[in-house]
C-alpha cells in the first residue's frame, strides 16, 4: 500500500510545490511521452536523471523510493514475460526502466499538486465540470484508500491479528481480514464523501468559483520553455535521428 | 498483570515539523485507574498509540513488562493491552455485530464455548442484544461506540485503554460503562481513560496524567490535580462538579449519586439551624 | 416562516424492523434555537438527516409523511439545493472532511455557492478564527487530532453562512474550554446577525445539556423514535427527571429537582454557590 504514497499530494514548502499545476502537467506529459516513444536506454536514463532531479527539488525522494517497491511486482512480470517469450535480459532491464520513467513522470506531478489545484487548472482550461470533478475525485481517493487501509490495519492488529510474523503464506492468508473491509470501507467512504460534498451544496450551482486563482509565475514560464525544448528533442531524436 | 515503563519518550509524526510528545516519563502498575487529560491536540491519542505499539517512539522507549515495544508485535501486545480508538468506524469490518465481537477472541485462540459465553456476556452488558445480527455500520453513533468497547473488553485484557469512551452516550449508558470499568479495576485489571469528561474521570480514576502541548504538566492524584487552578488553566480543563461540591460543603463526596448527595445537603442545612 | 416543518414523518431504515422515527410532527420557526436530546439510538441523527434531505435521497428505507425546510419539500429538492440554506455538521467529523488542507475544506462550500474569491477568502479567515484553528489552516485533515477535526468540520459549514445549522453533537470531542468557547461564539454570531436584521436558526443535538441550557429557548426530548417532550427548557428537564428519561440533566439541576419541594426553593440555581445561598435563605426562613 505504501506504493500509493508516491502519488499522493504531500504539503511541502518546495520550489516545485509552488509551481502552477498547468506548467507541471505539461512537463509531465512531455516526460511521459519520452517513455512511451523511446526504448533507447540512453534516452531513458537521461530522462530518469532529469526526473530524479525534479523529485529531489520537490523533496520527495523518499516517496519515490516507496513507489519503486510497488513497481517490483510489475517488473517481475516484465522479466517473466521476457523470458517466456524469448526476450533478452537486457530488454527486461530496458522495459523496467521505461516503466519506472513512466510512473515517475506521474508521481512527480501528483506529489506536488493538490487535487483542488488540479481541478482548478482543469476548469481554467475549460474542461467540462463533470470530467474535472470525476478526475479530482479519482485522485482524492488515493489517500482515502490509503487512510482506510491504515486504520483497518491498526484496528485489526489491535485485536490480535498477527501480521508482523509468520511465513509468506500465513501473511497472505492473514491479509484477508484487511482486504475485504478495505474494499467495503472504500465503497462506504465513497458514499460518505458524496454526502459530505452535497451537504456543502456541491452541484447546486452550475458554476463554481475558486478562491485561489492560479497564476503563471516566472518559474512556470521557465518550465514551459523546458517542456518545449524537450518536445522538440523528441521530434528531433525520433524523426531526424530515427532513434528507437 | 502488566507493567508499562515509559522512558524519555519523544514522538514525531513522519509529516510533522514538531514533536507531538516530548520527554514523557511514567510507569503504570497493575490495578491502576488512570485518566489522561489535556486540551485538543495535547497528544493524548498519540500517547495511547505509543503504549500499545501502534506507534513506536521516535526517541526514548516504551517497555511492556520490561520488553521494548519495538520488539513486540501489536497483536502480541493486544492480548494484554486492549485499545479502543475514538472513532469506532475505524475498527468495524464484519457483517454483523456478533462477528465483530468474536474477531478478537478467535485471533487469540479462545475455544468455541468460551467465545459463545463471552459474546452473550458483553452483548448483555452493553445493551446490544437486539443488534446482534445487524451490521455494525447501521448503528447509531452511541451504539457504535458501545460495540467498539464491547469488542475489545470481551477478551478481558490486563490493561484497557479507552479513547473518549463517553462520546455519544446518554446518562444511563455513561453510568453503565462507568460501572463496567470500576468492576474491571476491582478485579485487579488496569484502565486508562482518555477523556474530556472530567466528571466521568473523577468518579472513576484515582490517578491523572495531564498533558499539554505534548508534555506532561501533571501526574498524580486526580482529585488533587483537578483542584489545582494552574493545571486546569494550562490544559484547558474544568473543575469537576464533585470537587466543586466538596469544596463548598466541606466533606468528601465519593460518587456522583445525586440521591445521596441531595440527602446529605438537606441534612447539612437542617443541622445548621437545629 | 417555518424553518422546519415535519408533518407525520416516519422513517424505517432498510433492513431494520423497527421504525427509527414514528409520526413526528415538528415545527421550528425561523430564528429559534432548539436543543434536541434523548437516549442513544432514539432517532436524533435521523431527524438531522431528514432535514438535509439525505433521507430519503441517500439512505434507503421507508419514508412517509411530508417534510419542509424553508418551504422546500425535501422530496422534491436535491440535497445540494437544501444545502444552499441549511448546513449540517455530522456526528463523526472525520468522515466529512475530504480535501488535503483545512483551508480547502472550509472553502469548498462557498466555492460551490459560486461566490467571488475575495468573499470566500474573507469567510474562510472568519470561520477558522471563530473555531480557533487558524494555525491549522494548511494542515491536512487526516493529520489532525479528533477535536481539531471536529473544529474544522464546523468551520467548513459556518463558511457557507447557512440560515439554518444542524449540529449533531458538535462538542463531543472538544476540551471543556473549547466547548464553551464554541457554543458562545455560535450564539454571539447569531446575535450579531440579528442585530443586522438577519436570522439564524440553530438546531443542536447534544447529550451535554448543561452546556446549552443558558442559550436555547426550547428543548425537544426524543425517545424511541417519538417526541416525548417539547417546550421551555426547565420544565422539559423537570418532566424528564420525573419520568426518569435517561438524559444528561446537569448535576446542579439533578440536585435542585430532588430538593426543591422539600427545601422550598423557587428559582433554579445557576451554579453551586447560588444553590448554597438559596439553601441558606430557605432554611433560615423555615427555622427563623
Ligand atoms: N497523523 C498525524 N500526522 C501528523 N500530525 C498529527 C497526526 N495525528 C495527530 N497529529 C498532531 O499531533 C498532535 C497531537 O495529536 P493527538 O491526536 O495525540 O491529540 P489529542 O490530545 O488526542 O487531541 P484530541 O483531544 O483533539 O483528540 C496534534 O497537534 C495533531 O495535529
Ligand atoms: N444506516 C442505518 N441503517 C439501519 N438502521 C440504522 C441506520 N442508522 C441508524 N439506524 C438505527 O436507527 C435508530 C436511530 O438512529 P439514530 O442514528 O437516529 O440515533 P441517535 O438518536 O442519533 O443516537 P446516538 O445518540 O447514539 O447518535 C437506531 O436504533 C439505529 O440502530
Ligand atoms: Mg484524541
Ligand atoms: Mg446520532
Amino acid at each position: 500500500m505504501s506504493f500509493l504514497k508516491a502519488f499522493q499530494y504531500k504539503r511541502r514548502n518546495s520550489l516545485i510545490h509552488r509551481l502552477d499545476p498547468r506548467s507541471k502537467f505539461l512537463l509531465s506529459l512531455v516526460l511521459m511521452t519520452f517513455s512511451i516513444v523511446f526504448i533507447d536506454i540512453r534516452v531513458l536514463i537521461a530522462i530518469l536523471t532529469l526526473q530524479l532531479f525534479l523529485i529531489g527539488l520537490a523533496r520527495a525522494l523518499k516517496e519515490w523510493v516507496y513507489s519503486l517497491r510497488g513497481l517490483i511486482f510489475f517488473i517481475i512480470i516484465i522479466f517473466i514475460t521476457q523470458l517466456l517469450f524469448g526476450g533478452t535480459l537486457f530488454m527486461g532491464i530496458v522495459l523496467s526502466i521505461r516503466l519506472i520513467v513512466l510512473s515517475s513522470s506521474m508521481s512527480w506531478f501528483f506529489l506536488s499538486s493538490t487535487p483542488e489545484d488540479i481541478g482548478r487548472a482543469m476548469s481554467s482550461a475549460r474542461f467540462p465540470i463533470e470530467l474535472t470533478f470525476s478526475f479530482v475525485m479519482a485522485i482524492r481517493f488515493i489517500p482515502v484508500i490509503y487512510n482506510e487501509f491504515q486504520s483497518i490495519y491498526d484496528a485489526q492488529r489491535s485485536r490480535g491479528l498477527e501480521l508482523e510474523k509468520g511465513g509468506f503464506r500465513t501473511k497472505v492468508r492473514n491479509l484477508m481480514p484487511i482486504l475485504i473491509p478495505l474494499l467495503v470501507g472504500t465503497i462506504r467512504r465513497t458514499y460518505e464523501i458524496a454526502d459530505a460534498m452535497e451537504v456543502r451544496a456541491f452541484g447546486a450551482s452550475p458554476k463554481r468559483t475558486s478562491y485561489k486563482l492560479l497564476k503563471f509565475k516566472k518559474g512556470d514560464y521557465f518550465l514551459c520553455l523546458v517542456s518545449a525544448i524537450l518536445a522538440s528533442a523528441i521530434i528531433y531524436l525520433k524523426i531526424f535521428l530515427g532513434l528507437e | 498483570m502488566v507493567e508499562i515503563t515509559v522512558e524519555n519518550l519523544f514522538f514525531k509524526y513522519p509529516d510533522a515539523e514538531k514533536y507531538a510528545l516530548k520527554n514523557i516519563n511514567f510507569t503504570i502498575k497493575e490495578g491502576e485507574s488512570i485518566a489522561i487529560l489535556g486540551e485538543n491536540g495535547a497528544g493524548k491519542t498519540t500517547l495511547a498509540k505509543n503504549l500499545n505499539g501502534l506507534l513506536k517512539p521516535t526517541k526514548g522507549s516504551v517497555k511492556i513488562d520490561g520488553v521494548d515495544t519495538r520488539n513486540l508485535s501489536v497483536a502480541k501486545i493486544a492480548r494484554k493491552i486492549g485499545f479502543v480508538c475514538h472513532n469506532p468506524d475505524h475498527q468495524f469490518f464484519a457483517e454483523t455485530v456478533e462477528e465483530e465481537i468474536k474477531f478478537g477472541l478467535k485471533n487469540f485462540g479462545f475455544t468455541e464455548n468460551e467465545i459463545e459465553k463471552s459474546l452473550l456476556d458483553v452483548l448483555k452488558t452493553f445493551g446490544l442484544e437486539e443488534y446482534r445480527h445487524k451490521s455494525p455500520f447501521q448503528l447509531s453513533g452511541g451504539e457504535k461506540k458501545r460495540l467498539a468497547i464491547a469488542s475489545i473488553i470481551v477478551w478481558r485484557p490486563e490493561l484497557l485503554i479507552l479513547d473518549e469512551p463517553t462520546i455519544g452516550m446518554d446518562y444511563a449508558q455513561r453510568l453503565n460503562i462507568q460501572n463496567v470499568l470500576k468492576n474491571l479495576v476491582s478485579e485487579g485489571k488496569s484502565i486508562i481513560v482518555i477523556t474530556h469528561d472530567v466528571d466521568f474521570a473523577v468518579s472513576l480514576c484515582r490517578r491523572a496524567i495531564v498533558l499539554s502541548g505534548g508534555e506532561i504538566v501533571g501526574d498524580g492524584c486526580l482529585r488533587k490535580l483537578l483542584s489545582n487552578p494552574e493545571v486546569i488553566e494550562k490544559a484547558s480543563l474544568r473543575k469537576p462538579f464533585l470537587i466543586e461540591l466538596e469544596e463548598e460543603i466541606g466533606f468528601s463526596v465519593i460518587d456522583e449519586d445525586f440521591d445521596s448527595i441531595s440527602e446529605s445537603l438537606i441534612r447539612v442545612f437542617d443541622k445548621c439551624h437545629s | 416562516m417555518n424553518a422546519v416543518d415535519f408533518r407525520n414523518v416516519s422513517f424505517r431504515y432498510a433492513g431494520s424492523e423497527k421504525e427509527a422515527l414514528a409520526n413526528i410532527n415538528l415545527k421550528i420557526e425561523e430564528g429559534e434555537s432548539v436543543l434536541i436530546t434523548g437516549p442513544s439510538g432514539c432517532g436524533k441523527s435521523t431527524i438531522a438527516k431528514i432535514i438535509m434531505g439525505l433521507i430519503p435521497h441517500s439512505y434507503t428505507g421507508e419514508f412517509s409523511g411530508e417534510a419542509y425546510v424553508f418551504g422546500m419539500n425535501i422530496l422534491e429538492n436535491p440535497v445540494s439545493n437544501i444545502a444552499t440554506k441549511c448546513g449540517i455538521v455530522f456526528q463523526n467529523p472525520e468522515n466529512q472532511l475530504f480535501t488535503f488542507s483545512v483551508e480547502d475544506d472550509v472553502a469548498f462550500g462557498p466555492e460551490n455557492l459560486a461566490l467571488p474569491p475575495e468573499e470566500i477568502r474573507k469567510r474562510v479567515d472568519e470561520s477558522l478564527k471563530l473555531v480557533g484553528i487558524e494555525h491549522l489552516r494548511y494542515s491536512s485533515p487526516n493529520n489532525l487530532s479528533g477535536g481539531e477535526q471536529q473544529k474544522a468540520a464546523i468551520a467548513s459549514i459556518l463558511s457557507m453562512y447557512p440560515s439554518l445549522i444542524v449540529f449533531d453533537e458538535p462538542t463531543s470531542m472538544l476540551d471543556p474550554s473549547s466547548s464553551i468557547n464554541l457554543i458562545q461564539s455560535i450564539f454571539r454570531l447569531k446575535e450579531e446577525l440579528e442585530k443586522k436584521g438577519g436570522r439564524l436558526t440553530l438546531i443542536i443535538i447534544e447529550h451535554r445539556i448543561g452546556l446549552l441550557l443558558d442559550h436555547v429557548s426550547r428543548i425537544i426530548v426524543i425517545s424511541d423514535g417519538r417526541i416525548v417532550l417539547d417546550g421551555e427548557p426547565l420544565s422539559v428537564l423537570y418532566e424528564s427527571f420525573k419520568k426518569k428519561i435517561p438524559i444528561n440533566i446537569p448535576p446542579i439541576l439533578q440536585i435542585y429537582f430532588r430538593i426543591k419541594d422539600r427545601c422550598g426553593l423557587e428559582k433554579p440555581p445557576k451554579n453551586l454557590k447560588e444553590l448554597f445561598s438559596y439553601l441558606r435563605e430557605a432554611s433560615s426562613e423555615k427555622h427563623g
